[in-house]
């Protein structure tokens, strides 16, 4: 397989993940309807498009776009950090710290703050994968 | 005077490590590091370190002021950047092994640090008569610390503030009105762009493996560059939904993560420009967003 088609393809399966993951007929229902018109999933499984359900669509786009995944928070976020082999990502928001899925944000594990004093928050501020992915550092600070 | 020094203090194994500076912000992708001098209250700061697989508390180390992390993981040790000082840790026992001081200088700029074998490296960029000169200082830990120059590159003066790729050897001086990049080896310049306003977020990054560079812009998009045998090319603009304050590039430079005040988003290289997509979908004339958007406690879809 070309490695552009194969390229597309994984776009294709991050773009629409969480939809395709809730139900697979969300594929030819929504996935492919938004798929760019220049995409070669498009051009191969395009007349599989379930335009029977979708009565859409303005917009289609010409070519993928630069973003996947959006995670919105109401909080600041204040670090973000890829493990070396980027296999995770680390968040620092709020005061929390969480290791996510680096393909889909994914919430994989929420880790444990330090104590801080009565009527004080720690927020983080600084994040770091060791070398051999074995562990995490975040520097706090009030 | 050009000067980095390592000089024994007090105690067995105690070293003190100095070097001129003029910023750190350059070392580090986390954008409200407080600079090192002028600052007046400690801030108290804790590291934690985890275990990744078990989620379990390795160690805590308490530091007196703001701090952020420089190096993690080589031979079990943590540095981490406290003001105008850098601290190195033991990781299992949290005992520290060197202090450090980063002395101001308006002439002297950090732009990358990185692990090289057993040792960290810095890149550092000094200013004098018209000339730049980026020189490169290797840290060895262990058995005795000891910190010597191991390259040197006379370079055409820029302004701006200065990183560096030792994959590539290219360094690059980013302003708010223009970015330059240049070969350290023969000072060819790879990229010269000039903007009629400003634009730039300094500094620029390069990815991990050199094969590209990337700059925020004050119109929150993340302009990437392609280095080719001709030079830097213009090969994609990220566009985030979100007002970004900081990124940071995944090592295999496919992804960039981005975050901010509201949020954090994962980011691809894409071959056009960004476009926003609303359209109306199946279900009773319903609005739906083309890609999911996520909750950090919910993720769904928006049908």
């Amino acid at each position: 397989m070309p490695l552009g088609t194969a390229t597309d393809l994984l776009r294709f399966v991050t773009e629409f993940f969480e939809v395709i993951s809730r139900s697979a007929s969300h594929i030819y229902q929504v996935a492919l309807l938004f798929t760019p018109k220049s995409s070669t999933v498009r051009g191969l499984y395009g007349q599989y498009i379930d335009f029977f359900e979708s009565r859409v669509v303005t917009d289609i786009p010409d070519s993928w776009d630069s973003q996947t995944t959006s995670n919105r928070a109401t909080i600041e976020v204040n670090c973000a950090v890829w493990s070396s082999d980027d296999q995770l990502v680390a968040v620092g928001w709020g005061d929390r710290v969480e290791l996510r899925n680096p393909n889909t944000l994914e919430s994989l594990s929420i880790l444990k703050p330090p104590g801080s004093p009565p009527g004080t928050v720690l927020t983080p501020q600084s994040l770091a994968f060791s070398l051999d992915g074995h562990a995490l550092a975040c520097a706090y600070h009030r | 005077m050009d000067t980095l020094w390592l000089v024994p203090t007090t105690g067995e194994g105690a070293h003190s490590i100095r070097f001129f500076t003029s910023s750190i912000s350059t070392l580090t992708s986390i954008p409200r590091v407080r600079q090192g001098w002028g600052r007046s209250i400690p801030t108290p700061s804790t590291v934690r370190i985890w275990n990744i697989k078990t989620g379990a508390t390795i160690n805590d180390i308490s530091i007196g002021d703001f701090c952020y992390i420089a190096f993690f993981g080589i031979q079990r040790t943590i540095t981490l950047v406290v003001g105008e000082h850098f601290h190195i840790y033991d990781e299992p026992t949290g005992a520290q092994l060197f202090k450090g001081e980063l002395l101001p200088s308006r002439n002297h700029q950090l732009g990358a640090h990185w692990v090289h074998g057993e040792s960290l490296r810095f890149a550092q960029s000094f200013r004098a008569n018209g000339r730049s000169v980026i020189n490169i200082y290797e840290l060895h830990l262990a058995p005795n610390p000891s910190l010597l120059m191991v390259e040197s590159f006379p370079v055409q003066q820029h302004d701006g503030k200065f990183s560096f790729s030792p994959v590539s050897s290219h360094a690059s001086f980013v302003t708010e009105t223009g970015i330059t990049i240049l070969d350290v080896q023969d000072s060819t310049s790879l990229l010269c762009t000039k903007a009629t306003r400003p634009l730039y977020t300094p500094p620029g990054r390069f990815s991990p493996d050199g094969s590209f560079f990337t700059c925020g812009t004050s119109e929150n998009e993340i302009c990437v560059w392609k280095n080719t045998s001709a030079g830097y090319v213009r090969w994609s603009n990220l566009r985030p939904q979100l007002p970004f304050a900081g990124f940071t590039v995944s090592s295999t430079t496919t992804s960039t993560l981005s975050w901010g005040l509201q949020g954090f988003e994962l980011l691809h290289p894409g071959d056009s420009a960004d476009k926003t997509r609303v359209a109306t979908p199946r279900q009773e004339g319903g609005v739906v967003s083309r890609r999911a958007v996520v909750d950090p406690s919910e993720t769904c879809f928006c049908l």
